[in-house]
């Protein structure tokens, strides 16, 4: 019954940090939809199709039969719900997950939920035709039916006169700001699009949009094919040092295939010219972006670890060599330091850290972890070198997460695991081997120390075999996890603890004041938030605070995309987060031995 | 009382190493024997833990932190008695580079085993390798790196050592993630070791001991 005067609650919605007002029993599903939220809705509101989930953040409603249906019972804990099924009687705070995801699979069509304010435009201009009266120049004339000052390159001058000419002098013009980066005779429809691209040192992502309508029309990833040049960004590096400018060369050319490559099956799937790609927002860890556009990255391989620029830079497509159109715009976001980069000021536009009075912290977990610590006063950054072992590297039956991986262990009485395409499991992935380690220690197999221990009443003690650093834990068949890959993992997980324990006292706070913690990466988002402070990886007190974020980074990017402004707001934020130097501290070390043992309230 | 000794050693604990070791002074056991057959012996079994795998880093630091301890006890007494160190290391991490706590690691294990060690921390130049081996008389001079990046200044090293006529009577060992046996033998070291328990085990050989 709807009463004239219902009350109002806000709804905050994240990524992005959107704030709406609600009026009281407003179905949750379409107050979203009709307050311009995208998302996914099959079966209208029925509870049927599953599609509208929403995370809600704060005091989960008790599921619905139909959610019980939908969810696994760990998902329903975690506060996952179907949007179509509750009324909006309280403040919430929801997580919307579709807008994200590096993975192929995860890639859906994104819901955008902050403002649609594209740099890149389309506008349809009338010009005078050249008269006795008229005798302005066809650019003066150009120009001033835009209205504005824009910037018009040599190749698109080429295209006035015929543009201007053959459809009575109407034409379509596409700019992004000032510059003018197409041309056509006539009203045109094809699509405005951007590209977001997220240049990782182990995988490539690129994401395709529609700046008119905020969609996103296609994601794609794909392995860097740098990877046959080492795993890690020093690697690349070295190799760089050994050969010089062809080393640059070569690494360059191999990105900008992929980047390419990308391009192409976006485009092609969404069936638009490549030419309609008219600006690119690029991010990235320093060491690929210097390799992108072909800068020496060997400041970054030594101390002090400098980058050769920090800002960000506004270039065209065609010096860069991304097939697009060639006057389209690329900009790269800033960076914070030699490894501190785009990607992880991207995470902080997309997670909104700088935009809240909340204390967050932002977790980039991948070979380099990099965090943040911070709110709208005050931001730190550091870059806690874990390792490979997160990413299957380095680790006995380790592999990445691709298809055939174990994704996630359960441990209690039996082990059960899932196995990513649900073929026959050929090895662990980081997240698995995370939950597997985690599941051992509460098992009591594994001790604080970290040592691989039998117990006489466990039956799963069987499963030890082996002799001193050989011994290990059989999973499967020819699936092991040896003492070695543990304490690899402790190695990996330390760094990580570490850094986050000198944030936290660099910036004066416990555990219990970050209100919020953000994890971001293909394998950051895909950990299991129980296992991940078993592990001691992160305080315990942090545990109902951790939301997974997926890519963060790429959505970084596409918020650029979608709103100018947010482009401006990179830089802010790569100027006002403080980088801690992590070789400089002297708590580093003490707290990296620390955490090296699982015995986690030693901790603090 | 060295069996407890060795004891407070091998669990860690700082204050009963040095108390114990103060104890035993006064009780006039001498300070060679305090140090071998307590501490070196208790460095040594650390050591056999860790190649198990029943140890790691944290244990095994624990463990040098209380043989330090004792260590400041016995030294002066080691010095006056003249009881020579079994050889003289200069260690670092190579420059470029601010990796230390492996580094650290390897030379408080030598120490344990009854080296003198000259620590020069990080960022270490090949100049200042050099100068301090001259200086020093090192016996072995052990290079610690963990960047691929920068385990390149070790040959640098090497080369250094050879123009200054030092690299015949002083024995190069390397060590770090990135360092490999083979990368060892390339770039002329005289060997690797994985870890700081046969770090201790290639400082023996190296020296003919062991
Ligand atoms: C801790 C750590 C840091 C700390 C260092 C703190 C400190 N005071 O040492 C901090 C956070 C500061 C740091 C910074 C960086 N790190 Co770091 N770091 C690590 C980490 C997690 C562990 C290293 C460690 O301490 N291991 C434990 C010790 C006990 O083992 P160890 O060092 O290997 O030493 C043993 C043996 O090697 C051997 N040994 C060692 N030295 C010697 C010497 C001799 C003579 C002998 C015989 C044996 C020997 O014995 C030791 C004991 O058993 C590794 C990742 C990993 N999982 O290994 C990355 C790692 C080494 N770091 C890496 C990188 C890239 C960096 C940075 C450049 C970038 C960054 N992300 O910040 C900076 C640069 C810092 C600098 N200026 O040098 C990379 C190197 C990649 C590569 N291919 O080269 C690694 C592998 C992580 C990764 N991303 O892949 N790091
Ligand atoms: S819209 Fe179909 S389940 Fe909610």
């Amino acid at each position: 019954m709807a009463r004239p005067d219902r009350p109002t609650f806000s709804v905050l919605l994240l990524p992005g940090r959107r704030l709406l007002k609600a009026k009281e029993g407003e179905n949750l599903l379409f107050f979203l939809v009709s307050a311009g939220v995208h998302i996914p809705s099959d079966c209208g509101g029925q509870g049927i199709c599953g599609r509208c989930r929403v995370r809600f953040l704060k005091e989960p409603p008790p599921p619905t039969p139909a959610e019980v249906r939908a969810f696994p019972q760990e998902e329903l804990k975690a506060g996952w719900r179907l949007a179509c099924q509750h009324r909006v009687d309280c403040d919430l705070e929801l997580f919307l997950p579709a807008f994200g995801g590096i993975s192929q699979e995860k890639a859906k069509v994104g819901s955008y939920t902050g403002p649609l304010r594209p740099a890149a435009l389309r506008q349809i201009v009338e010009l005078p035709p050249p008269s006795r009266e008229e005798r302005r120049a066809f650019l003066e004339r150009f120009r001033t039916a835009l209205g504005e000052e824009v910037e018009v390159p040599l190749s698109i001058l080429k295209e006035i006169p015929e543009a201007m000419r053959s459809q009575g002098f109407r034409v379509s013009v596409v700019r992004v700001g000032g510059k003018v980066v197409s041309v056509k005779p006539g009203v045109r429809r094809e699509p405005v699009c951007g590209l977001a691209l997220d240049l990782g040192t182990s995988t490539l992502a690129a994401y395709l949009l529609d700046l008119e309508g905020g969609k996103e029309l296609g994601a794609k990833a794909l392995v860097n094919p740098q990877r046959s040049f080492g795993a890690d960004v020093l690697s690349r590096i070295a190799y760089v040092q050994k050969y010089g400018e062809e080393g640059i060369k070569k690494l360059r050319e191999r990105v900008l295939e992929g980047v390419n490559e990308l391009v192409k099956d976006l485009v092609s799937e969404a069936r638009i010219d490549p030419e309609d790609i008219v600006q690119a927002v690029v991010v990235g860890n320093p060491t690929m972006l210097h390799l992108f556009l072909g800068v020496d990255p060997t400041p970054i391989g030594q101390a002090p670890f400098i980058p050769v620029w920090r800002e960000s830079l506004s270039l065209k497509a065609h010096e860069v060599g991304i097939k697009i159109n060639p006057e389209a715009l690329v900009h790269t976001l800033p960076m914070v330091s030699g490894y501190v980069g785009a990607d992880t000021v991207g995470a902080v536009l997309a997670c909104g850290l700088h935009r809240s009075g909340e204390l967050a912290l932002l977790l980039d977990l991948g070979t380099n972890g990099e965090i943040v610590l911070g709110n709208e006063e005050r931001m730190l950054a550091c870059s806690a070198a874990a390792g490979p072992a997160f990413e299957g590297g380095r680790i006995s039956s380790g592999m990445p997460a691709v298809e055939g991986a174990i994704s996630h262990v359960d441990v209690d009485g039996e082990v059960s695991f899932r196995v990513i395409g649900g073929s026959r499991p050929k090895g662990l992935c980081g997240t698995a081997l995370v939950d597997l380690v985690a599941g051992l220690l509460g098992a009591g197999l594994i001790d604080p120390s970290g040592r691989l221990s039998p117990k006489e009443e466990n039956p799963l003690s069987s499963r030890i075999r082996g002799d001193g650093n050989q011994r290990g834990f059989l999973l499967t068949g020819g699936i092991e996890l040896t003492q070695r890959d543990i304490r690899e993992l402790q190695l990996a997980k330390a760094a990580i603890r570490a850094g986050v324990e000198v944030l936290l006292s660099r910036m004066k706070v416990s555990p219990v004041e970050v209100d919020r913690v953000f994890l971001a990466g293909a394998f950051g988002s895909q950990m299991r938030p129980k296992s991940i402070v078993k592990l001691g990886l992160l305080p315990r007190e942090l545990l109902p605070r951790i939301v997974p974020v997926g890519n963060a980074a790429g959505t970084g990017a596409k918020l650029a995309l979608l709103d100018h402004l947010a482009l401006s707001e990179a830089e802010g934020i790569a100027n006002r987060i403080t980088y801690i130097e992590l070789s400089a501290e002297r708590l580093f070390s003490s707290k990296f031995v620390e955490a090296m043992s699982f015995a986690a309230e030693r901790m603090g | 009382m060295l069996e407890k000794l060795k004891q407070a050693v091998l669990e860690g604990d700082s204050e009963r190493a040095a108390q114990l070791t103060k104890e035993a002074l006064e009780k006039g056991l001498e300070p060679e024997r305090i140090l071998n057959d307590a501490l070196v012996a208790a460095m040594e079994v650390v050591g056999e833990e860790y190649e198990r795998g029943d140890r790691y880093v944290p244990e095994m630091l624990i463990s040098a932190e209380a043989m330090k301890a004792a260590m400041e006890v016995l030294r002066p007494e080691l010095v006056a008695a003249g009881v020579k160190p079994r050889g003289k290391v200069v260690i670092g991490t190579v420059e470029g580079d601010l990796h230390d706590i492996g580094k650290n690691l390897v030379a408080m294990m030598l120490e344990g085993a009854g080296f003198e060690v000259v620590d020069l921390g990080t960022e270490v130049t090949a100049e200042r390798f050099v100068q301090a081996a001259r200086e020093h008389r090192a016996d072995i001079v052990g290079m610690s790196a963990l960047l691929t990046t920068t385990m390149t200044h070790m040959p640098e090293v090497i080369e250094a050592l050879k123009r200054e006529g030092l690299r015949d009577g002083i024995k190069v060992m390397v060590g770090g993630a990135p360092v490999t046996q083979e990368y060892a033998e390339r770039i002329g070291a005289d060997g690797y070791a994985p870890d700081a328990a046969s770090a201790v085990e290639l400082a023996k050989r190296l020296l003919g001991e062991s």
